[in-house]
């Protein structure tokens, strides 16, 4: 099975239209993604894995590898 | 660089009642956005660098040089005097040599639109939202929808439901702005009330949790994207029940 990494990785490829993996260690206020499409892929997220997140949770997150590590 | 001043890349796009809410081309235009990366200070280009992609920079830059303008005017002062620095939950606030000023703001941009709005006290929030379709509506709705915005939602259809989601969004997103706590609060907590969930564009809103702030809400949106402005009410003309 793929590690967490890769899956959010493909998430954030298919959602955030972010390919490029070194971006998981940016800060999120530098990807430039706005909240609509934030809350569009938690909601990716938490159906991935089967979690609830909620968007109170994720704005705890400063980069996506910390989403990473939470789901780890 | 003034609002509606030939040639700019903004201009006045609603005047209600004290305040001003300009709409920024964020459409790429390469003398526009050379133009206003001159009007910024260190700081902000500092902020600009950070950007990893092209799209958040052009946002920030024509939004922020635009800011810069109307609050000059505003204000009267030279763009070398201006400054930024935002609150614990990053909402921005200008000073002026140093010093906090009197003036309300808020700026949102989504595709190639940008709103920013501009009052002289009480908190403000904005937001400007283009239709799209790749959102998941029915999975988004779930997370930031109360339950009767839920209700309402499920028996929309088509066209009508796409309009609903942006309405909403666009109405809750500016409450939270004007709040100034981001998604600390949750979103489906709290409900845009009922009149303007079915087409009403003005109304008074008010946070469950904290019932003696009113807000005035309205809904800006047209043909080409959503939109919603939320103004703190004034306490010394806020009359509940009215």
């Amino acid at each position: 099975m793929a590690s967490v990494e890769e899956r959010i990785g493909a998430l954030v490829e298919k959602h955030l239209g972010i390919s490029d993996r070194s971006q998981l260690d940016a800060n999120v206020s530098d990807l430039g993604v706005n909240s609509i499409d934030s809350v569009n892929f938690l909601k990716t997220v938490n159906e991935e894995f089967g979690v609830d997140l909620s968007p109170e949770q994720a704005a705890g997150f400063g980069t996506l590898r910390d989403l990473i590590n939470h789901l780890s | 660089m003034s609002v509606d001043a030939p040639g700019s890349w903004f201009r006045t796009f609603r005047e209600i009642d004290d305040i001003l809410v300009a709409h920024v081309d964020l459409t790429p235009h390469e003398e526009r956005e050379a133009n206003a990366f001159s009007w910024l200070d260190e700081k902000e280009k500092d902020r600009l660098r950070r950007f990893r992609y092209e799209r958040p920079r052009r946002e920030f830059a024509l939004c922020r040089a635009a800011l810069r303008a109307m609050l000059c005017r505003r204000l009267g002062c030279e763009s070398e005097k201006l400054e930024f620095d935002v609150s614990g939950h990053g909402k921005p606030f200008a000073l002026v040599d140093g010093r906090a000023v009197p003036v309300s703001f808020n700026v949102s941009h989504s595709g190639k639109h940008g709103l920013i709005a501009l009052a002289p006290q009480g908190r403000l929030g904005v937001d400007v939202e283009e239709r799209v379709a790749r959102i998941d509506l029915d999975g988004v709705s779930e997370i930031v929808f109360g339950p009767g915005e839920q209700a309402d939602f499920a028996s929309a259809r088509g066209r009508e439901k796409l309009y609903l989601f942006f309405t909403l969004w666009t109405l809750k997103e500016a409450l939270i702005k004007a709040l100034g706590t981001g998604f600390s609060l949750d979103p489906s907590r709290f409900e845009i009330p009922s009149p303007m969930r079915h087409g009403a564009r003005k109304g008074i809103f008010r946070f469950p949790h904290m019932p003696d702030v009113g807000w005035k809400l309205e809904y800006l949106g047209n043909a080409d994207f959503a939109a919603a402005i939320a103004h703190e009410l004034d306490p010394a003309l806020d009359t509940k029940g009215e």
